[in-house]
This record gives structure tokens, sequence and C-alpha cells, in this order.
């Protein structure tokens, strides 16, 4: 029996002799293999999903533990649903028309950056990719939320050792500093990194010289278009945004509503408990939510419930407000509550029509938004599709709550994932919802299949000046 | 099987099908007590060995600490087990064939 413990491995050489190790050993395993491997630690995880939870909360004071649960499932359950039939070893496809050959291999040891909002569901997600593709993994987690990471890799770990995967396959830093971490990125033998964190440690791994699957920051408007279904919109931003106190980069920042039912929109914000702000009571929370210095939000309100911030901002509301509405009246570093702010606040905007509505969307969505998550609710096809070619987002949620929305599997067919890529508006190289695909190296062979309209050819023809594109086609098409 | 040894010129240890764990557990006693108590250079001889595990790659690294001086090779390794140690990172340090 394999017993997972935990030394103190101070010396990077260390960290990379283990890991280099592993992926030797790991490049051997059937897609049989694998998959068990696989299998055992979403076992694992799912078993502890609720212990997890409540220690992710208990230790960093962020969110509800019981969103933190579905976190962990999302991470467990429904990414190992999406990757678990994945051909991830050997020959994953063979076509004897095209003559090609995908042979799938790992891409080597990862590094894993876990951020303080989910420290143990995306433990478990990148663990889980990770072993899907045969990639040992070293987990760099959150300082503040080393604990709850660090027990959601040894529940993982311990189960892979059960289930015969190689040594060290998982590890994780005792030392969380930031220089360690650098080190790490930058060393000869780490493949690539899963950077899930704020600008600065992304801007860090791409930096490192080391291939980097990073993340964006998000400032995700809602559009709440004339044609949508009012009320059943309003609940759906209220069981998104309230999820886990708003900590999803994913969860809408604003609303943007087109004037023809914005005070069906504000009756039904306020049936659900939300609070719109006076202009007053605006300035006070600016001061509490928004570090102006800093120019982003303030950690402090990060997670919190929309009561203790109220509190927190010296505003006389009802103990049981749920949500703070903001109205604003434009985009920018003067608004700073137009920016993202990771808690139950949302701006509010009325928009003369469609087109403003969605003028003041692509502010926000350009105002430290670029590449995430836009949402919209709207029942006119034209419409949604005219929003979505007009926003620079990887995923334009429709007619879903956009914080579960965007991590996928929940309310629509996205894969599953906590690491949701912003393209290169967010200086990422994907838009994707980063899954086990991304950590493959595929390999083709190519067998010979001659071109046979080239064979044909007179190559000669080329030579000749005088014959144009038009003339060549015609050519090179001959009899074909 | 277990390893055989020739304590001739050289100590050579033959190994031989699936090095998983539970193999390694089985043979690692009495396979670090003879590079242990050999005074003459060592040799690992994979002719026929199929897969290797982390606890064989620690026999190896042992081997090579232990050897020292008098030397350690690693012989008959194919190209799937050449390609193990070559991803470790061990292909030079062990001098694998």
């Amino acid at each position: 029996m394999h017993r997972a413990t935990v030394s103190p491995l101070p010396d990077v050489e260390q960290y990379f002799q283990r890991a280099s190790a592993a992926a030797a050993v790991f490049s051997q395993f059937t897609q049989q293999q694998t998959d068990r491997v696989v299998k055992a630690v979403y076992e694992a995880a799912f078993a502890h999903r609720v212990g997890l939870a409540k220690l992710a909360q208990e230790e960093t004071g962020l969110g509800k533990w019981q969103d933190k649960v579905i976190k962990n499932v999302v991470a467990s359950q429904f990414v190992y649903e999406d990757i678990r039939d994945l051909k991830t070893v050997g020959i994953i496809s063979e076509d004897p028309i095209t003559g090609i050959v995908e042979i799938a291999q790992p891409v080597g040891p990862i590094l894993a950056i876990i951020p303080v909002t989910n420290p143990t569901s995306t433990a478990i997600f990148k663990i889980l990719i990770a072993l899907k593709t045969r990639n040992p993994i070293i987990l760099s987690p959150s300082r503040k939320a080393k604990r709850s990471s660090d027990e959601a890799a040894q529940i993982c770990y311990r189960a892979a050792l059960e289930a015969d995967a190689p040594e060290h396959c998982v590890q994780w830093l005792d030392d969380c500093s930031r220089e360690l971490t650098q080190a790490l990125m930058g060393h000869k033998c780490l493949a690539l990194i899963l950077a899930t964190g704020g600008a600065g440690l992304v801007k860090s791994a791409y930096s490192s010289g080391t291939p980097t699957l990073g993340v964006g920051a998000g400032n995700v408007p809602v559009c709440i278009e004339r044609s949508a279904d009012v009320p059943f919109a309003v609940e759906q931003i209220m069981i998104s945004k309230l999820f886990d106190y708003g900590t999803i980069c994913a969860s809408e920042q604003a609303v943007v509503v087109e004037k023809a039912v914005a005070e069906e929109v504000a009756a039904e914000f306020r049936k659900h408990g939300a609070h719109f702000l006076s202009d007053a009571e605006v300035i006070q929370l600016e001061r509490v939510a928004f570090d102006a210095a800093e120019g982003v939000m303030n950690p402090a309100v990060v997670g919190q419930p929309a009561a203790k911030i109220a509190r927190m901002a010296g505003l006389d509301l009802p103990a049981d407000v749920q949500l703070l509405l903001a109205p604003q009246g434009g985009v920018g570093p003067e608004w700073p509550l137009s920016s993202e702010v990771l808690a139950p606040i949302l701006a509010w905007y009325v928009a003369e029509d469609f087109p403003s509505a969605v003028n003041l969307c692509i502010d926000l969505n350009f105002h430290g938004g670029i590449g995430h998550t836009v949402s919209i609710f709207s029942n006119d096809d034209a419409r949604i599709k005219e929003f979505a070619a007009l926003m620079n987002a990887g995923r334009i949620m429709v007619n879903t709550p956009s914080s579960q929305g965007a991590v996928g599997g929940i309310y629509n067919m996205l894969h599953p994932s906590l690491t949701l890529g912003c393209g290169t508006g967010g200086k990422n190289i994907t838009t994707d919802n980063v899954t086990a695909s991304h950590l493959l190296n595929i390999q083709l062979i190519a067998r010979r299949r001659e071109n046979q309209r080239l064979k044909q050819f007179d190559l000669n023809l080329y030579y000749d000046e005088s014959l144009d594109a038009a003339a060549i086609t015609r050519a090179f098409n001959k009899n074909f | 099987m277990l390893p055989s040894c020739e304590p001739r010129e050289k100590l050579v240890i033959r190994f031989e099908g699936s090095l998983d764990s539970a193999k390694c557990a089985e043979i690692e006693t009495d396979v670090r007590g003879a590079v242990a108590g050999s005074s003459a250079p060592v040799v690992f001889d994979l002719d026929g060995v199929d897969f290797i595990s982390s606890a064989f790659l620690r026999l190896c690294i042992y081997g090579r600490q232990q050897a020292g001086d008098h030397g350690f090779q690693i012989v008959n390794v194919g190209p799937y087990i050449k390609r193990v140690f070559k991803i470790a990172g061990l292909d030079a340090m062990l001098k694998a064939e």
C-alpha cells in the first residue's frame, strides 16, 4: 500500500527530478491504466467534496461552503464525465483516406497555479486533466488557501497511488513564495504552466518562457434585451451573482437593460431582495468596494455577502439585503463600480434601445474584461448573434446564469473547466474552456497520398510569367 | 523471475518482464544487498524488460550512487525503455545503451 507523505522540498531541482521520473513512468501507461488512475482520483475527490468545501470556506473566509461543494462537484464529477472517454494515449485516430494517423503524447510536467477563490475545485480539476493526459503536475497554492489546496492534492494523490499511478505524479509546493513559483516557472524541465490567477501572476507565467495556458480578468455585462423573459432573467442573474458570493470571474458585473423593460426588471430585482443605491450610497460603497489607489476591487469585499458589505460601507439597509445595485452614469475609472468587483454588487445601466445597450456592453467588455465572458437575456436569435459578434469575449452566455454557465456542463454544453481562456485580448493563447485536450502534443504520421492534380500538371507552366492564377487554375484542375 | 548474479569481473544483475512496484518490492532487498556488497562494477541487464516503475528508477539511482568509482551500467535497453530513461533525465547518468 502506498502512503502519500508530505516532505519539505525547498530545492527546485528535486521537484523536477521527481516530476521527470513520474513523466517517464507515466509515458508507458496504456489508456486503460491511465483511465483507472483518473477514475480513482475523481471518486476520491468527489467523496471529499463537502469536507474540502468547508475547509476552503473556513480557511479563506470567502464565499459559501455550499456553493463551494457545487464547484467541487463540477471539478470532479462533471469534469470526469467530460474527459472520461477522451482518447489520450497512443493512436487516437487513423484515417485510411488521408493517410493521417494521430498519436497523443503527454506535454510533460505541468505547474498549476491555484487561486484563492477556488482553492479545492481548481486543484481537483487540474489534477484530473493532467493525469488523464499522463502529465505529472506540481501545484502552487495560494498562500491564503494553502491548507485546503494541499488537502485536495493529498486526497487526489493518495487515490492515484492506490491505482498504481507513478510516484510524484502529483506534487504541491510547501513554500508558497513568489520566488519559488517563479523559479519553477522558468525551469527547463517544466513543460507547461496552467496559470489561473491574477494578472500579475499570469503575466509572470507568460514571461517565464514556458508555454502557458492563462486566464484574463472578467468584467461581465449582462444585457437584458426587450424580448427577454424578465422574471426569468432576473432570477437567473440572482442565482449567478449570489453563487459563492460572486467569486467566480465569470459572474455578472453590470446589468444593461433596455429602457422598455427597465422598470419591470428593477421591480423584479427588488422582489429578490436587491437594493438600488442612491447617489450618496454609491459613493459610500465605492470607498469600501474599490481601491482607488490600485485601481482594483478591494479584497476585503470579495466573496462577502451583500449585508456585510453594506455594513462595511456604513449603509443603513435591511439585514436581509441580497444584492447591491449601483446606478452608474458611465464606464471607466471615474465610475469605479463599472469595474470588476467579485461580490454581490452590480452596476446598473438603462439604455435607450438595443444599439445603445450594446454600446454600453462594449464599453464594459473593453473596460477590463476583454476576451472573458458576456451575457444576454433575449428571445431574439438575430439580436443574440449580433450581440455576440460585437463583443470581444470567449463565452457568450444566453439566458443562463453567467457564473455557473461559463464554467460549463451545468447550463450548457461547454467543456467544464475552472480555467477560462480569454484569447489574445486577454493575452491568452486560447478562448477555450481549458480541458484535457489542451494538455497533449498530437503527432501526425503522414503516409504518402500524392496530390493527383499536381502529379498530372506540367510544372513548366509555373515558369511562364504570362500565365495568371486563373490560367494556372484551369490547367491545374483539368479533368478533375 | 528474480535477477541472477554473475560475480566475475562485473556484478551483472539480469531483469526481465514488467518491473512494476510490486515486482520491485519483491526483489529490492536482494538487489540492494548485492549492489552494496559488490566491489566490482555493477551492470543492470534489462533484456526482456517491458515496463519500469518509479521504484525501479530508484533502484537504478541507488545502484549508480553505490557503484561510484567502480562504475555502473545499464545494458540491453530496448527503445521503449530507453525512452523512459530519456524522459526521466537519467540516460546520461545511468549510461543506458
